[in-house]
């Protein structure tokens, strides 16, 4: 698992040379944000994606996220096949990269309030904690994958994420 | 549901290009696999370093050298799909397009590691006349099918479609995984309509710039404009024409795909002297009958000790040739062999590729009359027919067919 993340990691740091507009870098404080893209659906739910990448000297932690075309957004994880709210966000050193993929960490938008087309450009804000945020333009697209059953836990604290940040 | 078929045929192909390259490997000799088979280095233009930079003013797919391998990928447009759509569609084409060609994974690439040798990707866009009626755009007169010619033995559904994706690439490997993605993200608006797989001799195998052989061992296309010239930029682009098409297809240029069958086991029967007479050039050089080069223009009054034609009335370079510099077309072409062809056997062919900027003033003079008469025509029947627009090339934030869309 660990191996599989870090190849794929080493492929979204070569992505970084030549940005085309479909991978959009967004830079906040010195978070960059590469490869957003949302699975398109026209349900109640879907996952974000991304590469997170912190070229700071100090800690960061994605402590949630925003957009309008979902009522409540969370930062999730995959945990023996089944997706959860990741307890306390996605922490990301100093000067390491959060590879957010279908089957692991992932940004989870719920309450979609309109269907989600393959190539149109969603705008997300992300929360780091601390008051920071990040502005990601997100495409989506079609996608087979990130297919994880949904095991609410507590919608509670889920709704406390979305106010942070700002 | 014909997707079955046609995804079938699409891995026996690939079964059949791969067990060739064995048997080619076994030809060669053990020596020759056991000192020259080293793995290239970074730098000197292979695989990942084989890059054709895709943004431009034109398509990069039209002037690239040929690949080794090309695949052509023909849809039609979901029914319910809208201009807005379109533009969508589009967008996730230009930009995966655009990354492949750099060797980058595209967004949501389940196998990114399959993206990173683009081994000279390009992927080049058309239009069938559908598409541009569906945006309400304005078709050019000759976006639509060819005028009938009596050689035609043409199945429609071999033809035709809404819109094109023609990838090349050296790698066959790198082929596959383009078109595997540029369908998958565009399911949501297309359905597949025909495709089909081309090749011409491996990368680095004879050298650049040499003409290729078709399936009958012929020089093929020798008489092709380099896209350097501005012969070829008069054709293709319609630079400096006396008419052009409509404003959102400057830049780009018209294309015509005709599967063209080749009955090798007729043209084995005739012997080498019949084979020249027939192309009118020699096969061993592509020079024309009379000539020595195979850059040599074919001299084409050129009598011999009886006072007969060196290249006979029937010969094809004599009937091919532009009676007028507006015939001039730029052309390409790719071998194929399929397991179960239009007769359910084995077919072997020429996949020809005609680009002109008015494909109705430039080519269909030139099949017209080789539909009259051309000797090749006891060897040959044309089974498929497409024509296409080639929307110009865009910048980095725009996408293929941004000035119809």
């Amino acid at each position: 698992m660990l191996l599989q993340r870090g190849l794929v990691a080493g492929a979204v740091v070569a992505l970084f040379v030549s940005l085309t507009a479909g991978c959009q870098a967004t830079d906040s404080a010195e978070v960059r944000v590469v490869d957003a893209w949302i699975k398109a659906t026209d349900e109640s739910m879907t996952g974000m994606f991304a590469s997170v990448e912190n070229q700071g000297s100090s800690d960061v932690t994605i402590v949630g996220a925003e957009t309008e075309v979902a009522g409540m957004v969370e930062i999730h994880e995959v945990v023996g096949g089944v997706m959860r709210e990741k307890e306390g966000g996605r922490a990301i050193a100093a000067g390491e990269t959060a590879v957010l993929e279908p089957g692991g960490d992932h940004i989870m938008l719920m309450g979609l309030n309109r269907a989600l087309l393959p190539g149109e450009t969603i705008t997300v804000t992300i929360f780091l904690g601390g008051g920071d945020s990040v502005e990601v333009a997100a495409q989506v697209r079609d996608f087979a994958g990130a297919d994880e059953e949904y095991v609410p836990k507590d919608m509670g604290e889920s709704a406390e994420h979305g106010e942070m940040g700002e | 549901m014909t997707t079955a078929p046609r995804f079938s045929r699409r891995i026996l192909l690939g079964g059949a290009a791969a067990s060739a390259g064995l048997v080619a490997l076994g030809a060669g000799g053990q020596a020759a696999a056991s000192q020259h088979l080293v793995p290239p280095e970074p730098g000197d233009g292979w695989g990942k370093d084989a890059i054709v930079p895709f943004y431009g003013p034109h398509q990069a797919g039209v002037v690239a050298t040929p690949a080794s391998h090309a695949r052509f990928l023909a849809f039609d447009l979901l029914p319910d799909i809208q201009p807005e759509g379109i533009r969508r569609m589009l967008r996730i084409l230009t930009e995966d397009a655009a990354r492949m060609a750099e060797g980058q994974p595209p967004l949501a690439d389940s196998e990114p590691e399959l993206a990173v040798v683009p081994a000279h990707l390009s992927v080049t866009i058309g239009f069938g006349p559908g598409l541009v009626s569906r945006v309400g755009g304005q078709s050019p007169d000759w976006l639509g099918p060819l005028p009938p010619f009596s050689i035609d033995r043409l199945q429609p559904e071999l033809g035709g479609g809404d819109l094109l994706l023609i990838v090349q690439a050296d790698d066959l490997v790198t082929v596959s995984h383009a078109s595997r993605v540029l369908t998958r993200q565009t399911r949501s608006f297309l359905q597949p309509r025909w495709n089909i797989d081309g090749f011409r001799r491996a990368v680095g195998s004879e050298p650049a710039g040499t003409t290729m052989r078709n399936l009958f061992g012929q020089v093929d296309g020798t008489a092709s404009p380099d896209p350097q010239t501005d012969g070829f930029r008069r054709a293709v682009w319609g630079a400096g024409a006396s008419h052009s098409g409509p404003a959102w297809l400057a830049g780009g240029t018209g294309y015509v795909l005709r599967r063209i069958v080749m009955d090798l086991d007729t043209w084995d029967e005739v012997d080498r002297r019949d084979r020249e007479l027939s192309v009118g050039r020699h096969l061993d050089t592509g020079a024309p009958l009379g000539g020595e080069r195979e850059s040599d223009a074919p001299d084409l009054t050129a009598r011999d000790a009886l006072g007969l034609p060196v290249i006979p009335d029937f010969a094809h370079v004599r009937r091919a040739r532009a009676q007028n510099p507006h015939e001039v077309i730029a052309r390409r072409g790719y071998n194929y062999e399929l397991d179960h062809g239009v007769q359910g056997e084995p077919e072997s062919g020429l996949l020809f590729e005609a680009f002109a900027h008015d494909p109705q003033a430039q080519f269909v003079p030139i099949q017209r009359r080789l539909a009259e008469m051309d000797m090749m025509n006891l060897w040959t029947t044309p089974v498929g027919s497409s024509v296409f627009a080639i929307p110009p090339g865009c910048e980095p934030g725009g996408y293929i067919g941004d000035t119809l869309v």
